[in-house]
């Protein structure tokens, strides 16, 4: 390995998580491969999925698995498919979130996912959670449940997620199926903070927001909202939640709800992931509509400038940005239905449309 | 009849010891909270007592296991109490509620006595209360039974403990690791604690140069503060910052780490609880931006997690970090004033702390400002240094972007801001804010490349031909072409790709390597990814071989050379060929040397 790299190695280990770290990385990648260091290339990429998959950039993440595969695939006796079996449950799960893969392609992913756990010996565990996801996250409900069973009736191994994911990822699908009671029966080790990792409770308490709101727990979805909202603002890798969080403080505090919006509309804006733009598109979409509901016709939206969409398309009026929100999540809601083949998507659109007019 | 279930004990130690406490030597914790606790209670009914804890081994040698046996004079245990505290494991409701009202203590008799079993066999407790006229002795056993009885002769009041070494478990009965393990949880402890192994006798807790008294904090001697901070984290420190919280009665010291740190570490501070040692790695007592500082701090009123090793993350923590943040801050605004040489060096070692207060706290962002070094294309300069030089601020937002901008704008001397950095953007963002008449403009590679010189009419009428042949050879490349004139005129031209024009062409990349099913997930990703940004090839009309090429009459010849300055800008820029680059490359060369033979 020449010195440059070696320098550039050590400069990217140095930054904190983000984008400047990403890009580092991926420069290593470039440089290693242009030196032909399949080795670096290989080790880096894993570095790349992981910034990736957690920092917002899950194209990058995508891109440098399917480099590690090949590696796998091509040379067996030096880079060994179990040291990927991990990163492939954050792969099949990022997958979905574009449109533009078809629904038979994500079918083969999550075939290969499975043929390789097996190959390992793993348990499917892992491959059941994520397929349960994928499926009730693009309306297939009644084979999510399916799914579901079997994901918490097959044994944990090291390939599993960790403990409070786990629990966590159970309680998402439970709050789908509308189970409250179960829900949050299971999610209290979570809420006593006996089980907590890097994204939970982070993530959980953004999952509880709206059917606290639903069951009238005010207090404790206010609660849940600070802690929540205070350990995810900082990170785009967080967007997914963000949405839901518009929701809330639209329906408790809609002022509030502006500034959120403010603040995180950026990594709504730029991110090329389509599932997530469509979430916080929507919630914001959701957001504009109260505040013309409440009379705020006249409200001032201050915004970045490369994302200042007032600007860059006109929106003089609230109605111009109620018609630019709702073609934009239109547009997207139809790609997604279109590759689903069901109207899921417009389901997702009328339920958050009524919380307009909800009062907790 | 409903029967009782049977929990095994052993089960149970094994369970403790393995997940809930981090390390087995946890016991010694417990035994000096429980007897710490015994003789806060009898000091409030008896303002006249002194209490004190002496601590004796007996090392294992030969057919001996060692014995551990550890006194205090404190307020004892009834019988009653015996039965009460030392039988009933792990009975939460009854235990929660009961340890509320006695919320003085530290720890939690029964459950913390029930960690010895992770190093002793058999544990007997002698013990006499202030309120009883008999003394009462305890056997555990490992094996989850245990027998009480009344002692006949009279003993004085307080607790004796006796920990017979399991065989094994030699290793937490050696004196100079039990003295240091002491030393470790009890040396800020109010009360004296004494260790001897039977020939001599000494006091753990000596005087320390504070005891998280504000009179301590504030008048002690600098250094003798710093020297302690120096043995106790074995590193320098630049100087320390005394720290104060109405909420959860928290004071300490934070020591300012005299390294570079990385924002990700782990912090590790050093944490007490009523005085005794807590944790070294509790993370979540500052804020996040304070990871430039290590602390020694006391609290008397929060709520450890079970493990006792962490805070529970509640609203009152919230309300402990913005209290101690105003610490933090105050001492920083007081540098900014009259001490600005310490100032100066805090920043410099610890610019990402700073960047992230400043973005927290508008006041701060004044104060520092100035003094914020930034990456730029002439060097590393100080926000106040760049803005000697322009009051237009140039900025690129991410890395790649900067390393192509710097080597078209070194050239051109002109001072452009790499923001890749996390905060930096934020902060060049928020300068129109505070300073009126400050620009900022932020710059992509495409943006430095349109800024170069228009080439006129006829010069375009000339070098028409040479731009059609080469975006015929470049088309398949995603690549546009341009012509312009630029300096330095030795570059014949340059490669310039934006963000998503290089996430496309990785894409691109990756895919032709990849196996089938991704291959064709990632085409159609990027596919639809808006195409609308590409990455351009450059030409530079100052230069002379470009200025050859325009004139030379074999198109053969040019689109060989195209393709060859194409490789060779790529290369450059450190972007490594695709494999159907790598064919163009292998082929032009080849061609150019049969062309010229």
């Amino acid at each position: 390995m020449d010195n440059r790299l070696e320098d550039l190695i050590l400069e990217a280990h140095s930054l904190p998580e983000g984008k400047a770290k990403l890009l580092l990385l991926e420069e290593v990648a470039r440089m290693a491969d242009s030196q032909n260091d399949i080795e670096t290339g290989f080790n880096i990429r894993k570095e790349i999925v992981r910034q990736g998959m957690f920092n917002g950039h899950h194209l990058n993440a995508i891109t440098a698995f399917s480099w590690r595969l090949a590696c796998c695939e091509k040379y067996p006796q030096e880079f060994d498919i179990s040291n990927l079996l991990w990163e492939y449950k954050w792969i099949v799960n990022l997958v979905y979130l574009f449109p533009d893969v078809p629904k038979d392609k994500i079918e083969q992913l999550f075939e290969d996912m499975k043929n390789k756990y097996n190959q390992e010996g793993a348990s499917l565990r892992p491959y059941y959670c994520m397929k349960c996801k994928y499926l009730f996250g693009s309306g297939f409900g009644e084979m999510a449940e399916e799914y579901y069973s079997k994901w918490i009736n097959s044994p944990r191994d090291s390939y599993s997620d960790c403990k409070a994911c786990d629990v966590d990822n159970q309680v998402y699908y439970l709050l789908y199926t509308k189970n409250y009671e179960k829900a949050l029966d299971i999610v209290q080790p979570i809420l006593l903070r006996r089980l907590s990792c890097a994204e939970v409770p982070h993530i959980t308490y953004n999952r509880l927001l709206l059917p606290l709101l639903e069951l009238g727990r005010l207090d404790d979805a206010q609660s849940f909202h600070e802690k929540g909202y205070k350990l995810i603002h900082k990170n785009k890798g967080f967007l997914e939640y963000m949405g839901n969080h518009l929701l809330y403080l639209t329906i408790t505090d809609v002022n509030m709800a502006l500034n959120v919006f403010e603040k995180h509309f950026q990594w709504a804006f730029d991110t090329l992931t389509l599932y997530y733009k469509f979430d916080f598109y929507l919630a914001s979409w959701v957001m504009f509509l109260k505040l013309k509901k409440i009379g705020k016709d006249d409200v001032k939206v201050h915004l970045q400038k490369d994302c200042n969409i007032i600007e860059k398309y006109n929106l003089n009026t609230i109605e111009d940005i109620l018609a630019w929100f709702e073609k934009q999540t239109r547009d997207m809601a139809n790609k997604f239905n279109t590759r689903n083949g069901n109207d899921y998507f417009n389901i997702m659109i009328q339920d958050k449309l009524k919380l307009v007019d909800f009062q907790p | 009849m409903d029967l009782r279930f049977k929990v095994n004990l052993q089960g149970i130690i094994d369970l403790l010891s393995n997940h809930l406490y981090s390390s087995p030597k946890v016991y010694i914790r417990e035994l000096l909270q429980n007897a710490v606790d015994a003789i806060t209670v009898r000091s409030k009914a008896d303002s006249g007592f002194s209490g004190s804890v002496s601590i004796e081994l007996f090392e294992p040698s030969g057919e001996n296991p060692g014995t551990l046996i550890v006194e205090d004079n404190g307020i004892g245990l009834t019988e009653d109490e015996v039965h009460q505290f030392l039988a009933v494991i792990g009975q939460s409701s009854k235990r929660e509620e009961f340890f509320q009202k006695r919320s003085d203590f530290i720890g939690q008799f029964g459950i913390g006595l029930l960690s010895c079993f992770i190093v002793s066999d058999e544990i007997v407790l002698i013990t006499k209360s202030a309120k009883s006229s008999y003394a009462v002795k305890w056997v555990g056993k490992y094996d989850g039974t245990y027998k009480v009885c009344r002692l006949e002769e009279d003993v004085s009041i307080g607790t004796k403990i006796f920990l017979r070494c399991r065989a094994g478990s030699e290793e937490y009965f050696q004196a100079q690791p039990l003295k240091d393990l002491l030393v470790h949880y009890g040396c800020f402890l109010p009360y004296p604690i004494y260790f001897s192994t039977g020939k001599n006798k000494v006091l753990i807790n000596k005087e320390k140069p504070f005891d998280f008294s504000k009179e301590s904090l504030l008048e002690s001697d600098r250094e003798s503060i710093l020297e302690y901070g120096r043995k106790v984290f074995e590193e320098d420190f630049m100087d320390y910052i005394p720290l104060f919280s109405k909420t959860g009665d928290i004071s300490g010291v934070a020591y300012i780490i005299s390294h570079k740190m990385n924002p990700s570490s782990r912090r590790k501070h050093r944490l007490y609880l009523k005085k005794m040692f807590l944790s070294d790695s509790v993370e979540n007592l500052l804020p996040e931006w304070a990871f430039f500082l290590k602390c020694i701090v006391n609290c008397n009123d929060l709520q450890p997690t079970a493990s006792r090793e962490e805070l529970c993350d509640d609203k009152k923590l919230y309300q402990v970090q913005s209290e101690l943040s105003e610490c933090i801050r105050n001492y920083l605004v007081d540098k900014a004033r009259f001490d600005k040489a310490r100032l100066r060096e805090i920043i410099m070692i610890h610019t990402l702390s700073i960047k992230a207060l400043s973005l927290e706290f508008d006041e701060l962002y004044k104060l520092f400002i100035d003094w914020l070094p930034f990456e730029t294309s002439v060097g590393t300069l100080t926000f106040k240094e760049i803005t000697n030089r322009t009051n237009v601020i140039q900025y690129t937002s991410n890395i790649d972007e900067f390393r192509q901008v710097q080597r078209i704008s070194a050239a051109k001397s002109i001072c452009i801001l790499n923001c890749g950095y996390i905060y930096d953007t934020e902060i060049v963002e928020k300068l129109p804010e505070f300073f009126h008449n400050i620009h900022i403009e932020r710059v992509s590679p495409t943006d430095i490349s349109a800024s170069f010189e228009e080439l006129d009419y006829n010069q375009r009428e000339k070098a028409f031909e040479f731009v059609k042949i080469a975006e015929v050879v470049l088309q398949p490349f995603n690549c546009l072409v341009r012509i312009k004139k630029f300096e330095p005129s030795e570059l014949p031209a340059l490669f310039v790709i934006d963000e998503e024009a290089n996430l496309i062409r990785n894409i691109e990349n990756t895919k032709e390597v990849s196996n089938s099913l991704f291959s064709s997930i990632l085409g159609q990703i990027s596919e639809n990814i808006s195409s609308s940004s590409k990455a351009q090839l450059c030409f530079n009309y100052n230069n002379s071989l470009v200025a050859r090429l325009i004139n030379a009459s074999e198109k053969e010849l040019v689109c060989m050379s195209v393709e060859i300055i194409y490789i060779q800008s790529l290369l450059m820029g450190h972007y490594p060929l695709n494999p159907k680059e790598m064919k163009l490359l292998n082929s032009s060369l080849l061609n150019l040397i049969d062309y010229k033979l």
